[in-house]
């Protein structure tokens, strides 16, 4: 039965978290049997966790793909909210505020005062 | 928005995790599409901002629920606790912190590390190679 050493842990600590390891902890693995077979251990692992990870990454033929296509997605949608704010545009019938300005606007070109006073003077003429 | 930055996340970085959750490359590529439209009907003005981490992490969170939602559909055995597989892909790879993966899939933060080292131990029991090594020293 070999006995624990009490830097086990800081070791086990630090190499599962991939951190640095000071001068004299790696200087105290090289000597220390236990230390060292737990170091062992723990890199195999560490290779064997960034395999496992490393293995569902996306290769180069299903990134081509995946750019493509939400290149396309995206684009698609681009052009889908352009033509929706010009159908909104062309069958809206605006604020009530821009609404009442055009009107007036149009109540004082020439046109729309020659008629007032036209109809108005026909309401005289019929009183 | 620039349509590359958002194809480059989302081809390299979210299908990396999903396909680490479901397993499939054909699951994976559809569910991080489903995503990508929610998003799209959703928030898309959100996605000017795909460089920020609030982003980046709000986006991970989708993913995730969608596979939690479709884990039957992709027959994965129900022993996979799939919050720890986020868990520990989201430490291991990019660095998270545990508040921020907590956040991500809705589990307490004081589950998050506990899930994260199950994880971890799980795919080291799934290799044969690590158990040979062990015993070979
Ligand atoms: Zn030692």
């Amino acid at each position: 039965m070999i006995n624990e050493c009490v830097h086990e842990r800081s070791v086990s600590r630090l190499v599962s978290r991939n951190s640095e390891l000071s001068d004299s902890l790696k200087a105290h693995i090289s000597q220390c049997e236990n230390c060292t077979r737990k170091y062992n251990i723990l890199c195999h692992e560490n290779s064997v966790l960034k395999e496992n990870v490393s293995s569902y990454k996306s290769n180069f033929e299903i990134k081509e793909t995946l750019s493509r296509e939400v290149e396309l997605i995206v684009e698609r949608y681009a052009e889908k909210s352009k033509r929706d704010a010009r159908v909104l545009k062309n069958n809206s019938f605006g604020s009530l505020n821009h609404n009442v300005l055009a009107f007036v606007k149009r109540l004082t070109q020439p046109i729309s005062l020659i008629l007032m006073l036209f109809v108005g003077a026909l309401y005289f003429l019929t009183l | 928005m620039e349509v590359s930055t958002v194809s480059e996340f989302i081809s390299d970085k979210c299908f990396h995790f999903t396909h680490f959750l479901v397993e499939d490359e054909l699951q994976a590529s559809q569910l991080v599409f489903d995503v990508l439209q929610s998003f799209l009907i959703e928030s898309p003005s959100a996605l000017s901002r795909v460089e920020s981490t609030g982003f980046r992490n709000d986006f991970y969170s989708r993913i995730y629920k969608l596979a939690k939602t479709r884990r039957d559909h992709f027959k994965m055995s129900e022993s996979v606790d799939l919050s720890g597989r986020a868990a520990f892909f989201l430490v291991y790879e990019h660095r998270l912190s545990i508040g921020e993966v907590a956040k991500i899939t809705t589990t307490p933060e004081d589950q998050v590390l506990l899930k994260v080292v199950h994880a971890r131990s799980q795919i080291l029991k799934d290799n044969n190679n690590v158990e040979k090594f062990r015993t070979s020293l």
